[in-house]
């Protein structure tokens, strides 16, 4: 872990090493460790951020939370905690595991937190870095369960946004989350995360700020990660007893001339199935709301139920006919729902999966 | 084919050419309508690049103005006293380059001489007239210069004023800025991605103080100076786009399946000369989401024109019509053939139309042949 955790510094560590532009100027004598904040440099400070997400081992949409495994760059420029090399015989002081978090809580340091988070880290490595020119580098590596409000709506053809919200105890005045370009790139997914029914997107950045408890605007950096659900393995549990539970009093009601009371008792049967399977997928699914696609799909097939319902206690019904025109528009009417009927449904299935569709 | 087929196929038919082209049609107007916003877009982009340009000039302007007009250091200048510029001016150029993007702020002397650049006091005493005009013209003719010049730094927005006292001109001081505050603003109004490219060649002759760039970063001709997000970027251009670039010019491109919005403005030095390119770049998925979208309600209000109207035409016609002509037909060739036990068309003959008409004119037949017969 050291030896990635490592990688990350390397990075910087050579970019700092190409010539500079603009010197930092080097003090010469060693600051004493102060957590104050420090008085000697410009406000807002820089905190720069760079996040990698390792892995992503969990999305539950029922409970609105996903587990990832991520890497956490920051760093800042503390004049007070720069100091001689020549006094200490090292460029850079580097502190591992608890004494990188015992050496922090000594130092002044943004205070970021993750605001997202569900529960407590499962998991977590801390790597500090005292840079002889005053920049501290702190690396954590992280196992955590965040929370996401989840859109469901196009479920299960949606594109889920998972948001890492960094944000810091001190306000928008004294410190601002940054980017550099070198954060950008060393930001993102190295690899594709191997979660099973999802593929990966990719990493973007939104910095903004909110208004804290105190009153006062806190800047904020939101990680998103984009992940494209794979619908293969939810689109038969719905569509294929949609299909079954529809057929057979399509075919009974409006292709047979059976009577009409097994007619009816073939409808009130699809109607009770229906019923169970709408249940079956709230079980299932209990993040899904009624405007996702799988409800809309339910209620397109109540909807059809009702219709083939009506129409053969109406215009099919041998008694009413009549009241239809007569023997000769009832059969041309009925002619006509025995294909249009399922014709709408199809239709009108498919405009809802079309529009789900990224 | 028979009339109770031949006619409603006919009528769908024409029904479903009808619909299919107003569907075409309304998707193509709407398509326009999202296509027109998409330029907008991207023509808002452009101005906008060019006047956060405008601004950041006028703000290198600024700042040089309210450095060279300072009694003391104009005093500091004229004694030819670095040390006491440094000392003057140190602190506050730290706080403009951390905060501000302020990159260069640099003194010279006539004709266009390096005598202190307070980001890089160690080195003065260049003469930089060979590519430094900003400077010469500033020292000639004692007006203010600004405008996009390279460095031996690198590229920066710059404003270069001329510093002169009671005893006359002293010399000349300049503020360079970074593009940075130009794509960060672009990009927090718009979201666009934005990067700027330079002239390769003119930064390998002149910026001599930056390393040279990683071979990835140079594309057709013209290195990447600074971008918003360079993984972004990248993927948007080829060697031909930005070499073609003359005017700003906005288009939508597809990679990998998604549209693009480009907008690509020219790079001029404070001359009006193009030295380089700004690139803007955004996904414009969410637009072309919305045309599909539109495509696929115009789609499904069509087809459902076209079952109502083939089905209510059916049933108009072969119903009211054809059902009871066939029944009609039938019962005339019962007669005709003497079946005793042909149909009753009573239901018909009580109607008040055509067919009715036609119906009681067939039992009248009937009745006449069975006098006939009995006679």
């Amino acid at each position: 872990m050291l030896l990635i955790l490592t990688g990350a510094k390397i990075a910087y560590a050579q970019e700092q090493s190409a010539p500079p532009v603009t010197p930092v100027p080097k003090p010469t004598v060693i600051a004493k460790p102060t957590n104050e904040f420090p008085s000697n440099v410009p406000k807002p400070i820089k905190v720069e951020v760079a996040l990698v997400i390792n892995n992503i081992s969990k999305i539950v949409d029922a409970t609105g939370t996903f587990t990832a495994d991520i890497d956490l760059r920051l760093r800042w420029y503390n004049p007070n905690q720069a100091f001689d090399p020549k006094t200490t015989g090292t460029s850079e002081q580097s502190f591992v595991g608890d004494d990188a978090i015992n050496k922090l809580a000594t130092i002044w340091n943004p205070k970021v937190a993750i605001a997202n988070l569900a529960e407590k880290p499962l998991k977590q490595e801390s790597e500090l870095y005292l840079n002889a020119n005053g920049t501290v580098i702190y690396l954590q590596r992280l196992t955590v369960t965040l929370e996401a409000k989840y859109k469901l709506a196009n479920f299960p053809f949606d594109i889920q946004t998972l948001p890492i919200r960094l944000i810091s105890k001190y306000n928008s005045n004294k410190i601002v989350f940054w980017q550099t370009q070198d954060d950008i790139d060393f930001s993102g997914i190295p690899q594709e995360i191997r979660l099973s029914g999802w593929n990966t997107g990719g990493v973007s950045f939104v910095p903004s700020s909110f208004k804290g408890l105190d009153g006062d605007l806190h800047p904020q950096l939101e990680a998103q990660i984009s992940m494209k659900r794979n619908p293969a393995s939810h689109l038969p549990n719905v569509f294929i007893p949609l299909f079954l539970v529809l057929l057979v009093p399509t075919i009974v009601a409006l292709w047979t001339n059976t009577d009409l009371d097994k007619r009816i008792s073939a409808w009130a049967g699809s109607i009770l199935t229906m019923v169970a399977l709408s249940f079956t997928l709230s079980v299932r699914y209990p993040a899904l709301g009624v405007e996702n696609v799988f409800f809309q799909v339910i209620f397109l097939g109540f909807a059809f139920q009702f219709l083939g319902l009506a129409a053969n206690a109406t215009i099919m019904n041998p008694s009413l006919e009549k009241l239809f025109g007569g023997k000769y528009i009832v059969a041309e009417i009925s002619n006509f729902l025995r294909w249009s009927l399922p014709l709408g449904l199809i239709i009108l299935i498919t405009r809802v999966v079309l529009l789900a569709l990224p | 084919m028979q009339l109770r087929i031949k006619v409603p196929l006919l009528i769908t038919l024409i029904t479903f050419i009808a619909s299919l082209l107003l569907t075409l049609f309304f998707y193509q107007t709407s398509l326009q309508s999202i296509e027109n916003n998409q330029k907008e877009e991207l023509a808002t982009t452009v101005t906008l690049i060019q006047k956060y340009t405008d601004e950041q000039t006028k703000k290198a302007l600024s700042r040089a103005e309210l450095i060279a007009s300072l009694p003391s250091v104009q005093q500091a200048f004229r004694a030819k006293d670095r040390d006491q510029l440094a000392q003057i001016l140190v602190p506050t150029f730290l706080i403009q380059r951390d905060r501000y993007e302020v990159r260069d702020a640099h003194f010279h002397l006539a004709p266009a001489t390096s005598f202190l650049r307070l980001f890089y006091l160690k080195n003065y005493g260049e003469d930089m007239s060979s590519f430094r005009e900003t400077v010469v013209i500033t020292n000639q003719k004692q007006e203010p210069q600004s405008g996009v010049e390279i460095s031996r730094h690198g590229l920066n927005i710059r404003g270069v004023v001329p510093i002169s006292d009671a005893q006359g001109a002293i010399g000349s001081f300049e503020v360079g800025m970074s593009f940075n505050g130009v794509l960060e603003a672009v990009k927090q109004v718009t979201g666009f991605e934005l990067g700027v490219f330079v002239d390769n060649e003119l930064m390998t002759k002149v910026a001599t103080g930056l390393p040279a760039p990683e071979s990835d970063r140079v594309i057709g001709g013209l290195r990447h100076e600074s971008s918003t997000n360079w993984g972004f970027i990248r993927p948007l251009l080829t060697p031909d786009v930005l070499r073609k670039v003359n005017d700003a010019t906005v288009k939508v491109q597809k990679i990998d399946g998604i549209d693009y919005g480009i907008a690509l403005v020219p790079l001029l030095d404070f001359k009006g000369k193009k030295i380089g390119v700004i690139v803007a770049g955004k996904s414009f998925q969410v637009l072309m989401g919305q045309a599909n979208a539109i495509l696929v309600n115009s789609l499904v209000i069509a087809l459902f024109e076209v079952v109502v109207l083939a089905g209510t035409s059916t049933i108009l016609f072969n119903g009211l019509l054809m059902r009871p002509i066939v029944v009609v037909g039938s019962y005339i060739t019962s007669l005709a053939i003497g079946d005793a036990v042909a149909k009753s068309i009573e239901d018909l003959a009580i109607r008040k139309d055509e067919v009715g008409k036609i119906a009681r004119g067939c039992e009248l037949l009937q009745q006449k042949l069975k006098e006939e017969s009995k006679g």
